[in-house]
């Protein structure tokens, strides 16, 4: 066999579904920000596909301190932290962070999916244990798997099968527990202040990955520490800055000591070139945003979520069951949830379809992220838009 | 309780796909177990007759029968 022909894309259920219906929902070429709307094809789409929940991405002061950083710093520092990578910008930016979560140190990583790996990877050893909720998402199982030492999954959001599998756990050296506080396709949070509660009994290791409640959760959106109200948290800390945040990359937050041995011994921070400066002035000016409107944001986004959340619950449709600022409605098998995403973008708006595997086989889902710079029109837009889907075609979603 | 029925509470107790578990039911054709919920059984396994599972105990395995074939055969579990 030829090289070029090794790795040819097998035709799979999803290219099938896509011949057939004649869409593909997957990368869209958007040529645009990730604003209220994108242009795709010369077109506008009502955005409701992207993370971007508080429209940071798009903010003005963001921008502007970005653009200060570019001419300060330039590009890149083409350079890894630990060589040449370790500017300023880095340990102030550090600092500020800590502060917002009250934690005792922070990291960045180029992303919260090579920061989850490289917690993993660089603290559990063969013979440790990691109980992880099982519906964790794919970078902290991908950086379970690659510590070699035994997994445990606790079934989602019950810490009572948690205690349970701790307490048959006594032979190992030390106990880990992992899990998400958003849980991003449904939209559930951890009940983290019971699960921290058993991690301070039985002397484990809590990991939280707050990706998807920085910014959103918490009264003031400083996420789920203040959403559990939580304070003097011992345990490790990690979120993405791309979502909420609006700019890209991940951090890991914990004691001065568990920092510094990540700082020296992770080799997803050692060996990559450190995240541009220009992200990290963006993310703090991101925090400052948060730090003064987090209260008056996470309202608003509340707001718009209960209101197409209800809209559309009280229309019939069956959403799942969601705390944090994500609408999923329930459409099955891939086939009705690829053809809901394909109607409702013939209606201009843009949402994610989740099919098997990341989600159970026939609990397809469509997501939206109801974000803080809709106002009504457009969610009324949205919920007509499945009205009127459900009118033409009522097989398509769950009742 | 007989093993093949502790065997197959275990497995219900374990998915999300609550239906009538026999003999025979193929964990991944029938309940379509993922990794995960494959490892939620081991566990269940282990820790229900006190024994210690090899990773790869299950990559062949695939009905309640053949779990408890396995338990009797490797881990002495009768």
């Amino acid at each position: 066999m030829k090289i070029k022909d090794k790795f040819v894309f097998n035709f799979t259920d999803e290219d099938r579904l896509i011949n057939e219906i004649n869409f593909n929902p997957y990368y869209q070429k958007i040529d645009s920000g990730a604003d209220l709307y994108v242009r795709i094809d010369g077109k506008k789409y009502l955005n409701l596909a992207s993370n971007n929940y508080l429209a940071l991405s798009n903010d003005k002061r963001i921008i502007a301190s970005m653009k200060d950083s570019l001419d300060k710093y330039g590009a890149s520092m083409c350079g890894t932290p630990i060589a040449c990578g370790n500017v300023d910008i880095y340990e102030n930016a550090a600092v500020y962070i800590s502060k917002f979560l009250s934690m005792e140190e922070t990291i960045f990583y180029p992303s919260c999916y090579q920061a989850n790996i490289a917690v993993f990877n660089t603290l559990a050893k063969v013979n440790d244990v990691i109980f992880v909720d099982r519906f964790a998402h794919s970078s902290l199982i991908e950086g379970i798997r690659s510590a070699g030492c035994k997994i445990k999954p606790f079934r989602h959001n019950d810490p009572k099968h948690l205690e349970n599998l701790i307490k048959n756990s006594n032979s190992y050296e030390n106990m880990f527990v992992v899990t998400e506080s958003v849980f991003s396709t449904e939209g559930s949070i951890a009940p983290f202040d019971d699960i921290y509660e058993l991690c301070l009994k039985y002397d484990a290791v809590p990991v939280v990955d707050d990706s998807h409640g920085i910014g959103v959760i918490g009264a003031t959106g400083k996420g789920i520490l203040e959403e559990k109200k939580i304070t003097d948290y011992e345990g490790i800390y990690t979120a993405s800055t791309g979502k909420a945040l609006g700019i890209s990359g991940g951090i890991v937050s914990s004691s001065h000591n568990t920092i510094n041995f990540l700082r020296y011994n992770s080799s997803s921070l050692i060996f990559s070139t450190a995240l541009p400066p220009v992200l990290i002035a963006g993310t703090i000016k991101a925090f400052e945003i948060i730090e003064a409107e987090g209260e008056k944001l996470v309202s608003r986004l509340s707001r718009n979520k209960k209101y197409l959340y209800e809209h559309l619950q009280s229309c019939g449709f069956d959403l799942n069951n969601s705390e944090a600022s994500v609408c999923s409605v329930r459409t099955g098998s891939n086939e009705n949830t690829f053809k809901v995403c394909k109607y409702l973008f013939e209606k201009d708006i843009l949402t994610t379809p989740f099919i098997y595997p990341s989600v159970s086989k026939n609990k397809g889902i469509v997501r939206m992220i109801p974000r803080v710079d809709l106002d009504t029109d457009q969610l009324d837009h949205v919920i007509n838009s499945f009205k009127a889907i459900n009118i033409e075609h009522p097989e398509l979603f769950e009742k | 309780m007989a093993t093949i029925e502790k065997i197959k509470k275990i497995i219900f107790d374990n998915i999300d796909n609550k239906v009538n578990i026999e003999d025979h039911t193929n964990l991944r054709n029938d309940l379509e177990v993922d990794s995960f919920d494959v490892l939620m059984i081991m566990n269940g396994i282990e820790d229900e007759f006190a024994i210690s599972l090899e990773e790869n105990d299950f990559k062949e395995i695939n009905t309640p029968l053949e779990i408890q074939k396995l338990l009797k055969d490797k881990y002495g579990v009768l």
